[in-house]
């Protein structure tokens, strides 16, 4: 047999060893070709070799290895001869894989053996370095499968974490589920921190009996989960039974801390790992997956925990917002609305869609005074105050308001973050306002408004002037109306004096019946009170001589007043219950000025020596007879005017 | 716990179908009832995971080793009702290359008739 294309390039085709070694054979007419190995006996029968002999079982007489090694030194072909008949009878070619000498092959001594023996050592060699690179191959390959698992199991952490709107206990279960697999773990558990107790407990377990689930008060201060606490990261644990949380394990365990804010929140506990001969210790590189997965449950522990607060404080927020009557509007500083309270909505007239995002010159559309104010102060950016402002709502409907507007800064980088709107509505203000002034005088109105305290019980002593206004002969009168008639022209009067009273500073104290009681000095004490409440009886009388005339007209009898003035000593201030009080005056100057009015004639004004002295204008009073009043020992100077009606 | 919860013979087809981690120790009590059936002459199996929404790779290598057997027998397994996580680690470990999977077990048989 000699080198030969043909042969050669069959030989490269065929893929399995023993069919090269057949076509050899039978090409170069050797009855046998025998094989013996010392190693690699799973690779060549991976080669699909189905007749060789291996060291051990070696046909007796065949060769004897030891010999053979000896001769060998020069990796050589060499001939055996036997001992008996000195004749050579077989070629033998040692076989190397890597430098080293693996075994040989053997065949019976003919004119092509040598050539047949050197082609399939060479292929065999061949054969088996391809094999070791498929070996190699497929050990890598499972390796990268496994290496795949652990990255597609961060990822599905990751996936279930994001896909969760809480880490509630389905969320642990799918985690632990998934640490479970790729760490090839037999078993394991999730602890939680709870809430308010800070006891730990099983959240979630996995291939646990109920019974092996560690069933006693578990505390960061004793334990396994007092070395998490300061280790703060993942360990192994050869020593399982030492452990309570970790004495169900066979083999050995690893547990995990969940960490937030350096504070313990929780542990993974995985348990014996398994492979296909059986539990195996875990390896510090399962160590370091565990302690990765722990790391990203950790965060997203935090995150929730920041949610929630956050979700909290910003209820909080807008409870406390949506309770204000004030008006809240933020801006960012894209001038786009960021927040928007219920308040605000209400004075726009608007719903949330059509001022979130929204940019202010649209919100604002209507209102380009605010505009104004808003580019103003974003020019400048300074705190801003605007009283009596008028917003009109998207339907025109306008409000008085009054308006801060203040730059908003950022507290970690001083940067300008947008302007907040502070609307307070003054319409409500008006409107109690408006209706307070036609039971009190304005100047009590103002007086409660302004002055907190002024609503607590409690009075006073002061000087003060009483005025008392009665219609004359309006009982009798009333007799012959019929009862709307009676308060129609009771109505209209009293609202033409009330003003007069108004107009001169008076505070109405009270109206009984048809009399009025009007107050100067209280609550607000001037140098014109004596003044005043003289010049509210002369204007009283001319208001009545208008209105005198309005009842002609629709034929109704004129009515006739008189008028009791008198200034002196009181006790002023809230007198009733906290339920219900009147701002009032008691004392005897007010006895005395009742008293006056019930004795001055109809179209007189009778006032005390007082009120004579205090008054400025004193030409229209004459002096009058005396007047005894009940109580009193001397009687009182009265002067009189009769009013030009 | 982790079992094998009922084995039916539906026509010449043996369905096993499993509860819990389907593990080293559940995948060797699939291995030991599949090679027993195969002796006993059955060639397709179905194995139901409906009940087992956790494997790890040690339990999908022993199904692998099962695929091997069967192929030597020349038989058929299929998979049924698979969790997501299970199919995943199936693909990922070439199991799905030599086994088809299906949504149900009906779906199953209907492949294996």
């Amino acid at each position: 047999m000699s080198p030969d294309t043909a042969l050669i390039q069959k030989l490269e085709v065929l893929q399995d060893f023993q069919s090269k070694r057949n076509l050899i054979s039978q090409v170069a007419g050797l009855s046998h070709i025998d094989l013996v190995f010392f190693r690699f006996k799973t690779a060549l029968r991976k080669l699909g070799l189905q007749q060789f002999f291996f060291q051990g079982d070696l046909p007796q007489g065949l060769l004897n290895v030891s010999q053979v090694i000896e001769v060998d030194a020069g990796h050589h072909i060499f001939s055996i001869i036997e001992p008996a008949t000195h004749i050579s009878k077989y070629h033998v070619c040692p076989i190397f894989f890597e430098a080293n000498l693996a075994g040989f092959i053997v065949t019976e001594k003919n004119s092509s053996s040598l050539y047949a023996i050197l082609t399939l050592a060479h292929h065999l060699s061949c054969l088996l370095m391809r094999q070791k690179f498929e070996n190699q191959m497929s050990r890598k390959s499972t390796e990268l499968k496994y290496r795949l698992l652990e990255v597609e199991s961060l990822i599905d952490v990751v996936g279930i974490l994001n896909n969760s709107d809480d880490l509630n206990e389905e969320v642990y279960g799918q985690l632990l589920l998934t640490i479970l697999l790729v760490l090839n773990a037999s078993k394991g558990l999730i602890l939680l921190r709870e809430k308010g107790t800070g006891l730990f407990s099983v959240i979630t377990s996995f291939n646990i009996k109920t019974s092996d689930l560690p069933n006693k008060v578990i505390t960061e201060n004793r334990g396994l989960l007092k070395i998490l606490k300061t280790a703060k990261e993942g360990l192994i644990i050869n020593d399982v039974e030492k452990y309570p949380l970790t004495s169900f394990a066979n083999k050995n365990a690893i547990a995990c801390p969940l960490v937030d804010q350096s504070c313990l929140v929780g542990c993974i506990i995985v348990v014996d790992k398994e492979t296909r001969v059986g539990h195996v210790n875990f390896t510090p590189r399962d160590l370091r997956l565990c302690n990765s997965l722990g790391a990203k449950i950790s965060l997203a522990h935090s995150n929730f925990s920041l949610f929630d607060s956050l979700k909290s404080s910003n209820k909080l927020v807008e409870s406390i917002m949506s309770s204000v009557n004030t008006a809240i509007l933020k801006v960012n500083v894209m001038g786009e609305v960021e927040y928007v309270n219920q308040s605000a909505l209400r004075i726009f007239g608007v719903g949330q869609g059509d001022m979130l995002d929204q940019h202010y010159r649209v919100v604002l559309n209507n209102n380009p005074e605010l505009i104004k104010i808003y580019e103003e102060v974003e020019s400048q950016p300074q705190r801003t105050y605007a009283e009596d402002v008028t917003v009109f709502s998207m339907d025109g409907t306008p409000h008085q308001v009054n308006l801060t507007l203040s730059p908003v800064i950022s507290d970690q980088s001083d940067d300008m973050e947008g302007f907040v709107f502070s609307i307070e509505d003054l319409s409500e203000i008006h409107r109690v306002k408006s209706t307070f002034k036609k039971y009190v005088s304005e100047n009590i109105v103002d007086e409660v408004l302004s002055n907190a305290n002024s609503l607590e019980l409690g009075g006073a002593q002061q000087d003060v002037c009483i005025l008392f206004c009665d219609i004359r002969g309006f009982t009798a009168m009333s007799e012959k109306l019929r009862p709307s008639e009676v308060v129609y022209i009771l109505n209209h009067y009293f609202e033409a004096m009330i003003d007069v009273v108004f107009r001169h500073g008076g505070t109405l104290d009270k109206i009984i019946g048809d009399e009025l009681m009007v107050l100067y000095g209280v609550p607000v004490q001037t140098k014109n009170d004596i003044d005043n409440a003289v010049a509210t009886a002369f204007d009283m009388f001319k208001a009545l001589s208008q209105f005198n005339k309005k009842l002609s007209k629709e034929g109704f009898p004129e009515l006739k007043i008189g008028i009791g003035i008198n200034f002196g000593p009181v006790v002023c201030g809230n007198i009733g219950s906290k339920k219900q009080m009147n701002y009032t005056v008691i004392g005897d100057a007010v006895n005395v000025a009742a008293r006056l009015c019930s004795n001055a004639k109809p179209g007189e004004i009778l006032i005390s020596q007082a009120i004579h002295a205090g008054a400025q204008n004193k030409s229209p009073f004459t002096r009058q007879s005396p007047l005894r009043v009940k109580g009193k020992s001397e009687a009182l100077e009265v002067l009189g005017a009769t009013a030009a009606i | 716990m982790n079992s094998i919860i009922g084995t039916d013979e539906i026509g010449d087809v043996i369905v096993i179908s499993t509860q819990g981690y389907l593990n080293k120790d559940l995948g060797e009590e699939i291995f030991a009832l599949v090679e027993k059936n195969i002796s006993d002459g059955k060639k397709k199996f179905i194995i139901n995971l409906a009940q087992s929404d956790i494997v790890n790779s040690i339990g999908a290598s022993i199904m692998i080793e099962i695929i091997e057997e069967l192929q030597e027998a020349d038989g058929t397994l299929a998979f049924c009702t698979l969790a997501p996580i299970v199919e995943k680690t199936f693909t990922i470990m070439g199991l799905t290359k030599y086994c088809s999977t299906f949504e149900s077990q009906e779906a199953a048989l209907e492949h294996m008739a």
